[in-house]
């Protein structure tokens, strides 16, 4: 399972392409890595993700809520088809997940 | 026995359970009466024990359970098509894992190269299955893990739009029912590497499904625990399955995971997409309150117009996937419904449901209670028998409650009687794997058709059946059925079929074993016999009686029909085995058609109908299965011999006059002949004597209680029962009282009436 993690820098702010595979074992790495990337404006580069586990969404969610949280941009980018039926079996959208509400 | 050892035994249990599930869905699949649902639970059976095991850190099942499961998995989705050939390395898998649960519960070690094969075999399949897909990222197949079916990722072709997936339209199914599921599911499913969008797409599988997801608590990134769960999927199901197969989706997870799931009638749609849930669900549960069961109704249109449908526009992995399910009828279960009503009892039926709900008790418990209802059964009767002693008038108002309580009990008896009841299936379920051995070893092509599986009968009789019945059909497969090349020289086809059905016949189990081969060499059978010394050269034997040679005690297996290694036992032992539960067992044989064998067993060995007889005062059972026919003797149809010895005429034979009495030591007197009942018994080994007794008073059902539990063995009693008036009757051991009388009694016939039973 190779994870990129190449980050590069782009008008919008960084890039963070998402690993292939969010899976139930990708899911704590991948909340890591977000918050080690808070603060910043972010774009999820979904392009490469084949496997999308539901709490990877989860931490998508609340990655998201967090950044609107903190005024910063959050966007995903170019979602591979993978991780659009990942979400849309869960009765989501790449949409949904950028206007879920703060909660609390 | 502490907590994880019980823990791990209850998984062995289910273990068991869930295998045989294997091999009966296999069988199913072979025979091409496999439906969706069928593969279903195949997969979940295997599924069940990987989970279980990985629980226990059994890795090499895991293992072997994970590549099989993947494999099955892509018959589940119709990628792979359940061939002949796959079949076959599927119960042979089936047969690997059986023997890994072995060596897993009792230690030592399974056949790992076999097993190595056999996963190199299943792997190959799911190649062969994958070939025309788009490359997998990561093979699910790469083993060990116990994630990998579970993040299957069939669902790459789906194309995309907002929230809603409809693709009713691609299954060309209608839903009639219509459910609201609420799924909540807790991290506790997840550590259990069960996924939500697993469940979801079986859902998807079910009909058409909007789901909604609540994201409301969802924490902030800070907060988050990443293997936590905060979302609640709302799920509007419309589906031609009814509610069991809605939950049957969730079976997996119900306990981890908030789950409700409730009918929903049609015309309140609009109300129910309330905003409020909460509103919704209580309108939806008003609404489905009146029948309670899923309305049926018209026809659904999928909801175009609405924000949140979506279509699917590449069906191609999820249709697939879904294929199977809606093409499954209602009717899947009607066979299976079928089989239980042979077996005469819902119990069947229910499990064919899928949901039947069990609860595992201790068999000291139940047995403690059956001898509590006999005792009961005894205590009633005695107590209606004092009352009428006592002058109470038939009609009076007491004596209907008699009545009704002596119908009351009798219910209780048999209800008690039914909770050890057991299906034969746990018996016939060990067969298919035995007859793919000895077909294996004998070189012969055998089918195996079971019927009646359903068909109840008590544990203990199931238990003592299991040995008798494999004898009979290694005998049927071994020496029954000729090698694939006398077949087809014959004209038959290669494959021979053995037969197995199980029928309820007059209170009592009928199993018939049938092979369609050459039929019983008779020829051959009396030439052996006559070599033995069984029979004299010159005996003219009916074919009946020369078929029935082959149970006779020395007929043994070292001379065999069949030219075939010695591999059965000797039928003597079959016979006297089935003949200890108080069966028979007989056959049928027509030459170059096949020979049937035919056990007849009580359903029960808790209770047992006797013949009630007066021996001097006291009060003898003689069990009814070894009677024959009952006379009175004749002067002049009774001869003396020898000694005390007699014999009595029946028509044109004679057999040894047995004084019961006098053997149990009644009396030290001849009783006088004349005088008394001569009872015709036939004996375990087929010899017929007539036992003498004073006289008959009725047929009677007793409860058996054993004597040597309540006071110690007694040479001629095989057991006791109480009788209506308190006193206890001996039940009369027939065998041991014939033997000890038999001088060389039965010197005129014995040899033909051997024979001739």
């Amino acid at each position: 399972m190779a994870r990129k993690s190449t980050k590069t820098s782009s008008a919008e702010g960084t890039v963070y392409a998402l690993p292939e595979v969010l899976d139930l074992k990708a899911a704590t790495p991948l909340a890591e890595k977000l918050m080690s990337l808070r603060g910043q404006n972010i774009v999820l580069d979904a392009s490469k993700v084949e496997r999308l586990g539901t709490q990877c969404v989860q931490i998508l969610i609340a990655a998201a809520a967090t950044w609107k949280d903190e005024m910063a941009a959050f966007s995903i980018a170019e979602p591979s088809d993978s991780f659009t039926s990942g979400l849309q079996v869960l009765g989501l959208t790449p949409q949904a997940i950028l206007e879920k509400e703060v909660a609390q | 026995m502490d907590a994880m050892a019980e823990i791990r035994q209850t998984f062995f249990e289910e273990c068991a359970e869930q295998l045989a599930e294997l091999e009966a869905g296999l069988l199913a699949i072979e025979n091409g009466e496999a439906d969706s649902d069928t593969v279903n639970a195949v997969f979940r059976a295997v599924h069940s024990i990987k989970g279980g095991a990985g629980a226990f850190c059994l890795d090499d099942l895991v293992h072997f359970a994970h590549v099989f499961e993947t494999t099955l998995d892509e018959m589940r989705t119709g990628r792979l098509d359940s061939s002949e050939k796959v079949v076959k390395i599927m119960l042979r898998s089936a047969d690997a894992l059986a023997d890994l649960v072995t060596a897993a519960r009792d230690g030592g070690t399974a056949d790992a190269e076999r097993n190595a094969g056999l996963i190199d075999e299943l792997k190959g399949l799911v190649a062969l299955a994958k070939g025309e897909e788009p490359p997998a990222p990561t093979a699910a197949a790469s083993g060990g893990s116990t994630d990998g079916p579970v993040y299957d990722d069939g669902m790459g072709d789906f194309d995309f739009t907002p929230v809603a997936v409809d693709i009713s339209d691609l299954m060309g199914i209608g839903g009639d029912n219509k459910f609201r599921i609420v799924f909540k599911p807790s991290p506790r499913m997840y550590a259990k590497a069960n996924e939500a969008n697993r469940v979801l797409r079986d859902v998807y599988a079910l009909g058409e499904a909007k789901v909604s997801c609540n994201t409301s608590e969802v924490p902030l990134l800070t907060a988050i625990d990443p293997e936590g769960a905060y979302l609640t999927f709302t799920i509007e199901l419309s589906t031609a399955e009814p509610e069991e197969k809605v939950r049957e989706v969730f079976e997996f997870v119900e306990f981890d995971c908030d789950l409700s799931i409730e009918a929903v009638l049609d015309e309140p749609d609009g109300d129910i997409e309330a905003d409020d849930p909460d509103i919704a669900e209580i309108l939806a549960r008003i609404r489905a309150a009146p029948d309670g069961e899923p309305a049926p109704e018209p026809a659904h249109e999928p909801d175009e117009e609405a924000p949140v449908a979506a279509k699917a526009s590449q069906p191609e992995p999820e249709h697939a996937k879904a294929a199977p399910k809606p093409a499954a009828p209602p009717a899947p279960s009607a066979p299976a419904a079928a089989k239980a009503d042979a077996g005469g009892d819902g119990k069947g039926g229910a499990s064919a449901g899928g949901a039947a709900q069990t609860i595992r008790v201790d068999l000291e418990r139940v047995d403690r209670l059956i001898d509590l209802v006999g005792e009961l059964v005894i205590h009633q009767v005695m107590l209606s028998q004092r009352a009428y002693q006592a002058g109470l008038a038939r009609a009076s108002d007491v004596a209907v409650g008699f009545d009704e309580l002596e119908q009351l009990t009798r219910e209780i008896q048999d209800s008690v009687m039914a909770i050890r009841a057991q299906p034969v299936k746990s018996v016939f379920q060990r067969l298919p794997r035995l007859v793919r051995e000895v077909a294996d070893i004998s070189g012969k092509q055998v089918r195996l058709v079971t019927e009646g599986e359903w068909t109840e009968v008590d544990k203990t009789v199931i238990e003592r059946l299991a040995d008798p019945l494999t004898h009979m059909i290694r005998n049927a497969i071994d020496h029954g059925l000729e090698k694939p090349a006398d077949r087809l020289a014959a004209g038959k086809p290669e494959e021979g079929v053995v037969r197995v059905a199980a029928m309820h016949r007059s209170g009592r189990i009928v199993i018939e074993i049938s092979d369609d081969g050459a039929g019983i060499n008779r020829k051959r059978v009396k030439e052996t016999a006559i070599k033995k010394g069984l029979v004299p050269a010159e005996a003219n034997l009916s074919d009946e009686e020369t078929d029935n040679l082959i149970f006779l005690p020395g007929f043994s297996t070292a001379d065999k029909i069949s030219s075939l290694s010695g591999r059965g036992v000797g039928m003597d032992v079959v016979k006297r085995s089935i003949q200890a539960l108080g069966g028979r067992v007989s056959i049928t044989s027509r030459p170059g058609k096949g020979s049937t064998f035919t056990m007849s067993l009580p359903l029960t060995l808790a209770v047992l109908d006797g013949m009630i007889v007066s021996v001097g005062d006291q009060t003898v059972v003689v069990p009814l299965t070894a009677i024959i026919e009952t006379l009175q003797p004749k002067a002049s149809e009774v001869k003396s011999f020898g000694g005390d010895a007699r014999l009595v005429q029946v028509r044109d034979t004679f057999m040894p006059l047995v004084d019961v009495a006098r053997e149990l030591g009644y009396s030290h007197d001849l009783a006088s002949a004349t005088g008394g009942v001569a009872i015709l018994v036939e004996a375990e080994n087929g010899a017929r004597s007539a036992l003498l007794v004073d006289g008959i008073q009725g047929q009677r059902q007793v409860v058996i209680k054993s004597l040597e539990a309540n006071y110690g063995r007694v040479p001629g009693i095989a057991a006791a029962t109480i009788l209506g008036d308190g006193r206890v009757a001996l039940i009369l051991d027939v065998d041991a009282v014939v033997a000890t009388s038999r001088v060389e009694g039965n010197f005129f016939n014995s040899g033909m009436k051997h024979a001739a039973e």
